[in-house]
């Protein structure tokens, strides 16, 4: 079995990461899965890491597509990289690869040993590290977006161009009391986050003031340059909220322990007080 | 004898999810009626990935999800439509939501095919907008025979397309010939009138076709109100002739009033945009303002046969749904309804192929008290049957409790929609098949004509359960199958 990339950058692009033994070739645990040469029952029998749906898989049968079926052979262990594909009275599971049972799956584990809280570390890892600022402070005020009262104040009647996915942009003003992720000088920071309740954005934190916490920012595009005293206004309004909340995980107050606090515990931070 | 089926969907596998499966959509593939596609808000129970649909290979008595729509992990609005060459084809709004070069967030349309979806291919994107945002792709697809050559896929999407200039935001996204290698879209503005006010139509665009090439579209326009809660609207419904291939689209009925394309059904109607933003959905937690559908007589010869039904206030606090019909290709109408439902939502409309009309909807009971809801009010989900528009029996699908699940994901935070904008039904010759969302509860007096679950559960104590088979697992919206044989 040729093992191209490492167990970890395997892991990386994996959802669904176990040890698992080949059954059955040429099988499948589901009659809507047409059996191939990809095709294999595996019996998982461990998982390293999860999603919550399929973390109650451990000692179970499934159905994996193979990435490489050439040196697979019944009742052999593997440790799977797999992405969850069908999911009917079984699952199906399309693997990006297959490694040799090893130490290298004690690394994966990393020092949590639930496969669920595993993953989510992973992917709380994976979110810090695609977003632009971390900062660690607390609402001071929340208000409507200036631009969005100048717009009201101008007459530009918006309110009956009702949009079901509108994001109804709010802003926040939060006071900084350390920056662990990022470079950010001043004492406070203007956030903007979506106040709307739709299916596109109720998920994300609507923020309150006097909540303290982890916020997990991400830079807004900066408008094109424009010219003339009404657009430059216009501008600055824009200016003061060049910060984003965008995802579910972009809060965590200071009183929940674990996530964020507990991945950037080994990050040294940036007084701002 | 009519012969009822209603499945709960989600499959075993996901038997400890707890998802709000809202905003349903199915179809059924008209060359295989054991083939069919369904959609709901449902992610990726991966936690990422593209977004799933359930899929069906046995006429809907299992269902399976399979992740294909390249949406990251699900959609924000979702419809699917078989054609006649089997192909699937589906009109989304994918997330997640970009920005612009000014940092604005969109929506953004996607119209989609699959050549076979049980390949587990991801879906291939046609058309990808954005620009100023695009509202709730509804779509329709048929196959039409040019005569010599192959049947070529027709695909319609009716969607609120906010590039459209001066607020006539109502649009059909048309292909001819949808099957083709890289097929040609045609965006068409639907809306010939320009607002007395600034506005916008309302989010619904509802095609329906004829195999014939009549076209018909129904939407709401805006003609008055000073706020979200006094919004008045027209009900137009356009028709084309000749698969829009003509110069001008959707021009074929004009209203005698002011001679522009588009019969005005009724106008001047009060259809409260509600609820404001942060409070909870007036209606059994559910959101309001706009709901509208249309059906044509799918024999030959009757495509001058249409009905539409839409949704407005005629009280104070209620939610009314109207159904109204024309004998003469929309240019005359009923004067009066055909059926007026109370209080009532996602209005959806088809005919069979005996002429049989179908009419689907979720009416909420018990006190109406806007925004509160509580053990006396359920949802009840109806499908009526009429053979003349006039005379209408009732199948009761589903009666539910109104206040379970909450819509409330967080303090103050109520999530919507509650069970969707909308939902669907169809006819595949005299079988009429359908789909809705609803509280999950095992409860078999729940659903009066009987019902199936895939889902761990015990009916004898109305639990759901988790894989373990013993686990309880929180009552949730599902999405229900359904088929009826009149």
């Amino acid at each position: 079995m040729p093992a191209s990339q490492s167990a970890e950058d395997l892991a990386q692009q994996a959802r669904f990461v176990f040890r698992g033994t080949v059954q059955k070739l040429r099988a499948a645990t589901m009659e809507e899965v047409p059996t191939t040469d990809r095709t294999a029952v595996v019996h998982v029998d461990e998982i390293i890491h999860a999603p919550k749906l399929l973390s109650s898989y451990g000692d179970k049968d499934i159905t994996v597509f193979l990435s490489d079926s050439s040196n697979v052979k019944e009742g052999d262990s593997w440790v799977f990289f797999t992405n969850p594909s069908v999911f009917g009275k079984s699952i199906a599971v399309e693997s990006i690869g297959q490694h040799p049972v090893g130490p290298e799956m004690e690394a994966l584990r990393a020092t949590q040993t639930d496969p669920v809280k595993n993953l989510a570390n992973r992917d709380m890892r994976n979110h810090l590290a695609e977003s632009d600022l971390v900062i660690l402070g607390q609402v001071v005020s929340v208000s409507l977006p200036q631009d969005q009262m100048s717009a009201d104040q101008a007459g530009a009647n918006t309110f009956l161009q009702p949009r079901e996915h509108d994001p109804h942009w709010r802003e926040a003003v939060i006071r900084i009391i350390s920056v662990p992720q990022g470079r950010y000088a001043q004492k406070t920071i203007v956030v903007r986050f979506p106040g709307s309740n739709d299916i596109l954005w109720a998920h994300i934190p609507k923020l309150q003031p006097g909540q303290e916490g982890y916020f997990i920012l991400h830079r807004r595009r900066s408008s094109a340059p424009q010219k003339g005293k009404a657009q430059a206004s216009k501008t600055r309004a824009k200016d003061r909220a060049n910060y984003l909340l965008l995802h579910a995980e972009d809060f965590q107050s200071i009183h929940q322990p674990g996530g964020i606090q507990t991945i950037l515990s080994a990050t040294p931070s940036t007084k701002n007080t | 004898m009519v012969q009822v089926t209603v499945v709960n969907m989600i499959p075993q596998s996901l038997s400890g999810e707890t998802n709000n499966d809202s905003e349903p959509n199915l179809t059924v593939n008209p060359v295989n009626p054991l083939q069919m596609a369904a959609s709901a808000f449902t992610p990726n129970p991966a936690g990422a990935g593209d977004a799933p649909i359930f899929v069906s290979i046995d006429g809907g008595n299992t269902w399976f999800l399979q992740t294909i729509v390249p949406s990251d992990q699900m959609t924000a609005d979702i419809t699917l439509r078989f054609s006649g060459t089997n192909h699937l084809y589906a009109g989304i709004i994918r997330t997640p939501i970009q920005q612009d070069a000014n940092g604005n967030l969109h929506p953004r349309l996607n119209i989609l095919r699959s050549d076979n979806i049980q390949s587990g291919q991801k879906m291939k994107v046609l058309v990808d907008r954005t620009g100023a945002g695009v509202d709730q792709p509804y779509i329709q697809a048929t196959s039409k025979n040019s005569g010599a050559g192959a049947a070529k896929d027709v695909v319609i999407v009716g969607d609120n397309d906010f590039n459209q200039p001066g607020g006539r935001t109502a649009t059909m996204d048309v292909s001819v010939d949808a099957a083709a290698a890289r097929p040609a879209f045609n965006k068409i503005d639907i809306d010939s009138r320009k607002p007395a006010i600034p506005s916008a139509d309302a989010p619904s665009i509802r095609p329906a076709i004829h195999s014939d090439g009549t076209i018909y579209g129904a939407f709401l326009h805006t003609v008055g109100g000073s706020n979200l809660s006094n919004i008045l609207r027209s009900v137009i419904v356009v028709r084309d002739d000749n698969w829009t291939m003509g110069a001008n689209p959707f021009t074929a009925l004009k209203d005698p009033s002011d001679g522009f394309a588009g019969r005005i059904l009724v106008s001047n109607r009060l259809i409260p945009f509600l609820p404001p933003q942060g409070q909870p959905g007036p209606i059994g937690q559910e959101r309001i303002g706009s709901h509208i559908t249309i059906a044509v007589d799918p024999r030959p010869n009757e495509s001058g046969s249409v009905y539409v039904a839409w949704a407005d206030r005629v009280g104070t606090d209620d939610y009314t749904l109207h159904v109204r019909s024309s004998s003469d290709r929309g240019v005359t109408w009923s004067p009066n309804d055909l059926l007026t439902i109370t209080n009532a939502l996602n209005p959806a409309l088809a005919i069979n192929s005996d002429g049989l009309i179908g009419f689907l909807y979720q009416q909420y009971t018990g006190p109406l008290s806007p925004g509160i809801v509580t053990a006396s009010n359920q949802w009840v989900t109806h499908l009526r049957l009429s053979a003349d528009g006039i005379n209408w029996n009732d199948l009761v699908l589903a009666q539910v409790p109104a206040n379970a699940p909450s819509a409330m994901i967080s303090p103050g935070v109520f999530g919507l929609p509650y069970l969707g904008d909308y939902l669907h039904l169809l006819t595949i010759n005299k079988d009429f098949y359908g789909i809705f969302s609803a509280n999950n509860t095992p409860n078999q007096s729940h659903f009066p004509n009987g019902v199936a679950y895939q889902r761990n559960h015990d009916f004898n104590t109305g639990r759901l359960l988790d894989m373990d088979g013993t686990s309880l697992v929180d009552i949730s919206i599902d999405p229900f199958f359904f088929k009826v044989t009149p």
